[in-house]
């Protein structure tokens, strides 16, 4: 009689397994065979890295009342759902121990490893109480807040202006609104600049409430009346930032206040609070 | 960027690329006397607000002059020189060499708002 034994502990690679000759076969066996009177908690396969149990197959006729595949984690043997203490509860132990079949199979540090894990999951049983979050991502889909990666004092930080920021699309052209569609705005009012960004596919929400979408993320468009509009964009923070023309990435605005909503925030002379518009990534087309 | 390597302009927009010129050579010239005349900063100096007016600017090849509200810079080579400029002399020759007709801009307002321009 023969046993084929997996090791349940790689991610990409696959995993090593070994048949073992008649004499370990019949030690391990000896070692698993149940516990009298001591059932166990099946606990199904951890989605762990790295260990997470030993598969056994009896390769021929079963022996010790075993099932003929079954797997070992925990000092117990467990089938489907059914689980029971095995007569070694430190089987696993043994078989990558220094005696054990392993030692000639798999290197030394790996061995190492195999052992720290079994011993974790001993002590720390699958499965984990969940975590609850302790902080509500106020807008999941939203961008984040990285001032560094824009402010480069170079190319980046010239070449793209409040729009490419608000949108989080980067052009280095000082993007235009309506410019990728090939209709740009005709002149510097709300109503203008709101129908070229919808060209470019940004979504307009009136209603929007300073509100995050389920989907894609928050801009607001304001203007300086006749010569200028501006972009502010909600972060994943829930907080607004912008970015003046080619000057740095801010949360703050012309007061030095964080930005918890454009339409009350100090804008300078962008007087003009036009609309809250949608973002839909992967949807728009800047120039 | 015009053929000599130098412009001024004005700093002002978010949207829109900022409004800029090509300067005469003794333009230039000028602004370099002046600024070399102002005494040096060593005070922190006061950040701008984000949004409106942020200053006027000369920028040549490897080096650019700021002034804004009394504060001017001069960044060459990654060094930094700030002087005094209290009564904005330096930001009035600047702005004072934009193209006459960048003052029926709708925009000029702003310029003339904050003392500059004839």
């Amino acid at each position: 009689m023969a046993i084929r034994i997996t090791i349940d502990m790689f991610s990409g690679r696959p995993n090593p397994s070994l048949v073992l000759g008649e004499d370990e076969s019949r030690e391990i066996l000896a070692r698993v065979k149940p516990k009298k009177g001591k059932r166990a908690k099946a606990t199904g396969t951890p989605p762990l890295l790295g260990y997470r149990g030993i598969d056994v197959e009896q390769l021929g006729k079963p022996r010790q009342g075993l099932p003929g595949s079954f797997r070992l984690a925990r000092g117990a043997f467990q089938v489907g759902d059914a689980a029971h203490a095995t007569t070694d509860e430190r089987v696993e132990d043994f078989i990558c121990g220094s005696t054990g079949p392993l030692r000639f199979v798999l290197p030394a540090p790996l061995l190492d490893e195999l052992r720290l894990g079994i011993d974790q999951l001993r002590r720390y049983p699958w499965p984990w109480k969940p975590i609850k979050p302790y902080l509500k991502l106020a807008c999941a889909c939203a961008p984040l807040y990285e001032p560094s990666w824009w402010n480069d004092s170079g190319p980046i930080q010239g070449g793209n202006n409040c729009y490419n920021y608000g949108t989080n699309y980067r052009t280095d052209t000082f993007a235009q609104p309506g410019r990728g569609t090939g209709m740009i705005y005709g002149a510097i009012t709300g109503p203008e600049v709101l129908a070229a960004a919808i060209r470019d596919a940004l979504v307009d929400k009136p209603g929007a409430n300073n509100k995050c979408p389920k989907e894609g993320h928050l801009v607001a468009l304001v203007i300086a009346p006749g010569y200028d509009f501006h972009w502010y964009r909600k972060g994943r923070n829930g907080r607004w930032s912008h970015k003046p023309g080619g000057t740095q990435a801010t949360n703050l605005d012309n007061s030095g206040n964080l930005i918890t909503d454009p339409r009350t925030a100090d804008r300078g002379p962008y007087t003009e609070f036009t609309t809250f518009m949608v973002v839909m990534h992967g949807h728009i087309k800047l120039k | 960027m015009s053929e000599s390597g130098w412009e001024i302009g004005v700093m002002l927009f978010s949207g829109r690329r900022d409004p800029s010129w090509v300067p005469a050579t003794d333009v230039v010239e000028r602004i370099e006397r002046a600024f070399d005349a102002l005494p040096r900063l060593t005070d922190p100096v006061a950040e701008q607000p984000p949004l409106g007016y942020r200053g006027a600017y000369v920028r040549g090849p490897g080096v650019t002059v700021t002034a804004c509200r009394g504060v001017a810079t001069r960044a060459d080579a990654g060094k930094k020189d700030v002087r005094a400029d209290p009564l904005r002399k330096l930001e009035q020759l600047m702005v004072a060499s934009a193209p006459a007709a960048i003052w029926s801009e709708p925009w000029a307002g702003v310029l003339r708002s904050e003392g500059l321009g004839p």
